[in-house]
């Protein structure tokens, strides 16, 4: 019977240990010679801290203890115990009692999981293939959403999102009785800046104004390129009129001393003109048409220094 | 002092004599300080009285649970499951494994993971109803423990239908590093393995007064 049983140990695919009280090798399975290349006819009644130095760690002295006295089963994962057998292979080691004639035995059963650990591995690198695969999509989303809403140039909100934005915050004025202020301006003698220095000067002082504007507006204004030197900003939530002022003069003081682009010192003034719904239209087209007529009447009355009009 | 507090009193110093044991042998196996501890036991009748488990384990309201089983054998019947919340599992899993944890917010756990976690139980559980065992000169028999994950509404649930009488709850709290995290042992025996459990904390508890 006992060669029987042996032979069944031996056919087993897991290593199989038993050890006495005393901690000693007294079986060891063909699948634990081939994994560690000792033969159980070297081994047998040595102990096997000897053998395996990894089980000399208090911990297994311990489980090896309380396996032996109180009867318990104890595991061990791969995970956890890296270098349990050798450097390559992963193993799940379930320690467990056998009792023969008063006496007691420790079994080992060594369960191979490395196959296991492999694919995990695989299924991680997969996911997180995945993971940047979607992060770089999802970055790329949100820069077409930017060319689709900001012009290319300057960075500031193109025509697209200043409709879609003004079309809500007029609906915002209605809901809240509040005034919405809308300055349409431009860049003094823009034609003859681009004439003089030519376009690659003028595309800087666009981009060179459009951060001016972006610094001059408050946290909830929109700043807008409309089309070729022309912007429009938008003032929601005023309460009064005269509060555009906080706007137009901080452009005011920004655009008072010369600037130097691309090593030309030049000075820059805009003209601009502002309309408000309720008082002066209904729509963001009319109130666009208003404050473009300002603008006109700013220019003629000061045609070469910063000025902001509002026709009453 | 009443008789059920005595009673859960000297459970409560039992199981905290074994739970700093549990911890003792984490900490050797991960390599970094694991701190157990057992705030509050309570002895429930199952039918009548809610488990509260989610109450005190921090957990999204439609969470899932990580619980390890262990089952009693021989004179004694029952379970003893170790619950913890599976998405502070994940962290812990990785702090045992000195990860850093994905970015991903997904509660899917591998083999591995379930493997660690059976380890964790297994020491735990161990230690807690193998020295309860000795102090009370009983020997448990018991398998591994299994682990699975539940919804927290079904957890209660699949308590609830079995024909268990009384309940041994523990609350536990286990921390290493900067997390802490707090989890619930359940003990579910019948009632003539609970009997007799109390029975002997009975005699301990005169034993104290003589």
């Amino acid at each position: 019977m006992n060669k029987i049983l042996y032979q069944v140990l031996d056919n087993l695919n897991e290593g199989i240990v038993l050890l006495n009280e005393e901690l000693q090798i007294i079986y060891w399975n063909y699948y634990m010679e081939d994994l560690t290349n000792l033969k159980r006819y070297d081994i047998l009644n040595q102990p096997i801290v000897d053998i395996l130095p990894n089980f000399s760690m208090r911990y297994y002295l311990d489980a090896f203890y309380d396996v032996i006295e109180q009867g318990t089963i104890r595991f061990f994962s791969g995970a956890i115990h890296k270098q349990m057998l050798n450097n390559t292979d992963h193993f799940n080691l379930k320690m467990s009692r056998i009792e023969n004639e008063d006496k007691h035995f420790i079994q080992l059963e060594f369960m191979n999981v490395t196959s296991q650990f492999n694919q995990i591995k695989q299924l991680k690198s997969y996911v997180n293939k995945l993971w940047d695969t979607n992060r770089e999509l999802k970055e790329k989303e949100k820069i077409i959403q930017k060319l689709a809403y900001h012009d290319k140039l300057t960075g500031a909100a193109n025509r697209s999102l200043f409709y879609e934005v003004s079309s809500s915050l007029l609906l915002q004025a209605k809901r809240n009785k509040t005034l919405l202020g809308l300055i349409f301006c431009d860049v003094n003698k823009f034609k003859s800046i681009n004439d003089t220095y030519g376009h690659e000067f003028g595309d800087k002082v666009l981009i060179h104004i459009s951060q001016l504007l972006e610094k001059s507006a408050r946290e909830s204004d929109l700043v807008c390129r409309y089309g070729g030197d022309e912007f429009v900003i938008l003032l929601p939530d005023m309460k009064e009129v005269d509060n555009y002022n906080i706007v137009a003069s901080r452009i005011v003081k920004l655009t008072r001393k010369p600037v130097k682009i691309q090593n030309i010192t030049i000075s820059l003034s805009i003209s601009g003109g502002i309309s408000f719904y309720p008082i002066d239209a209904d729509t963001i087209d009319q109130l666009l048409v208003k404050a473009d007529a300002a603008m006109y009447a700013a220019k003629q009355r000061k045609g070469t220094e910063t000025y902001f009009y509002r026709m009453e | 002092m009443g008789s059920s507090d005595m009673t859960q009193d000297i459970l409560k110093e039992l199981f905290n004599i074994s739970v700093g044991r549990a911890a003792g042998i984490l900490s050797d196996i991960v390599g970094q300080k694991i701190y157990l501890n057992v705030p509050n036991v309570k002895i429930l009748k199952a039918s009548s009285e809610s488990y509260a488990i989610d109450e005190y384990i921090s957990m999204k309201k439609n969470g899932t649970l990580m619980v390890s089983t262990l089952s009693f054998k021989e004179n004694y019947t029952g379970k003893a499951s170790l619950i913890f919340s599976a998405e502070k599992m994940k962290t812990f899993i990785s702090l045992c494994l000195q990860e850093e944890e994905s970015d991903s917010d997904d509660m899917d756990f591998n083999d591995v993971d379930f493997d660690i976690i059976k380890e964790i139980g297994n020491i735990i559980l161990n230690c807690i109803i193998g020295e309860a065992g000795n102090l009370l000169n009983i020997s448990f028999k018991y398998t591994l423990p299994e682990v699975r994950l539940f919804n927290a509404m079904e957890f209660k649930y699949d308590y609830r239908i079995t024909d268990t009488v009384y309940v041994l709850i523990l609350y536990i709290t286990f921390v290493i590093g900067d997390t802490e995290i707090e989890g619930a042992i359940i003990v579910d025996l019948s009632l003539h393995s609970l009997n007799d459990l109390l029975i002997r904390i009975h005699r301990l508890e005169e034993s104290l007064y003589e």
